[in-house]
């Protein structure tokens, strides 16, 4: 992903008033390549909140989930593309929102790129998918517009702010 | 309400006795879902969290009050203790105070020294208190 702006997210007063550090993006993406689960929150036809752990990988800088699209989140972001996707950790919080989209048919090159990335990341949880895999869809891809992330809330709250892809 | 009778039942109740932090997902006036990590309380059939008054949360559970809430897998493939609970959040003007909750202070008391706050201070700053009733709840 491309760096972001740093800056510091607006909180209500009180909450952290005299931050003393900054999360730096190298940490945030070192996590978001590492991690295993990612929540995907997005919102129902019915205004409701939905959340899944899925497993994904970032490929050429972006992040990449698959699922069925039959499943719950994939028709969600088909009515609502707005999506927050979040790290499992409270107290090192990692927490991007932005939009979800289907990848559509991947090129040869990036769906052999992709199928690496799972199987470095899941073929010892036992999902290796071949390039082939999202041939008839079921990928997704994530762009964030923006990210809160601290390891300590009351010392280092930081936001990133992406550019908007041309 | 939730059958902790049941063997997911038990892994429910496990998490939400051993847990220190419960993501709440509320939703925006954009209708983008926004979770956060919060300290959280199972009392009276509900999930008891505080914030201060002008925080987002806040402002979104009056406008969308359905939540949703779930726990980080404790299971590094995320195969296996997945909690998700929907339900309806309300402002509970009937707590009067963190530090009159009696288990919400037990629970945090090393959160708020960490915090170099007093559970009186808690209460001034996070004086209103949320309550999350469960419609229902999935998971594996």
């Amino acid at each position: 992903m491309k760096p972001p702006k740093v800056t510091r997210p607006i909180l209500p007063k009180g909450y952290v008033d005299h931050p003393i550090s900054e999360v730096t993006w190298e940490y945030v993406e070192e996590r978001l390549t590492r991690s295993v689960n990612y929540w995907i929150c997005s919102t129902r036809p019915n205004g409701h909140p939905h959340v899944i752990p899925r497993w994904g990988v970032v490929v050429e800088g972006k992040f990449y989930y698959d699922g069925s699209p039959e499943t719950r989140h994939a028709k969600n972001i088909l009515r609502n593309p707005n999506v927050t996707l979040h790290l499992e950790s409270g107290s090192e919080a990692v927490i991007l929102d932005g939009t979800s989209e289907p990848a559509g048919k991947p090129s040869a090159k990036l769906a052999k790129r992709l199928s690496q990335a799972y199987k470095v990341k899941y073929a010892k949880e036992g999902y290796s998918p071949e390039p082939d895999q999202w041939d008839q869809g079921g990928l997704y891809v994530f762009t964030p517009r923006q990210c809160l992330a601290w390891t300590k809330f009351f010392e280092n709250p930081t936001k990133f702010v992406f550019e908007k892809e041309e | 309400m939730i059958d902790f009778t049941s063997e997911f039942g038990q892994t429910v109740k496990r998490h939400i006795d051993e847990e220190y932090f419960i993501w709440l997902t509320t939703v925006d006036s954009n209708l983008t879902p926004q979770p956060r990590p919060v300290w959280f309380i199972w009392q009276d059939d509900s999930f008891l969290i505080f914030s201060e008054p002008k925080a987002h949360k806040v402002r979104h559970i009056m406008e969308h009050p359905n939540v949703a809430l779930h726990f980080n897998t404790t299971d590094k493939k995320g195969e296996q203790d997945v909690v998700v609970i929907l339900g309806t959040a309300v402002i509970d003007p009937s707590v009067s105070s963190v530090h009159n909750v009696p288990a919400y202070v037990k629970k945090y008391r090393k959160g708020l020294v960490d915090l170099k706050m007093s559970p009186e201070e808690m209460g001034k700053r996070y004086s209103v208190a949320i309550r999350v009733s469960p419609a229902s709840v999935r998971g594996w």
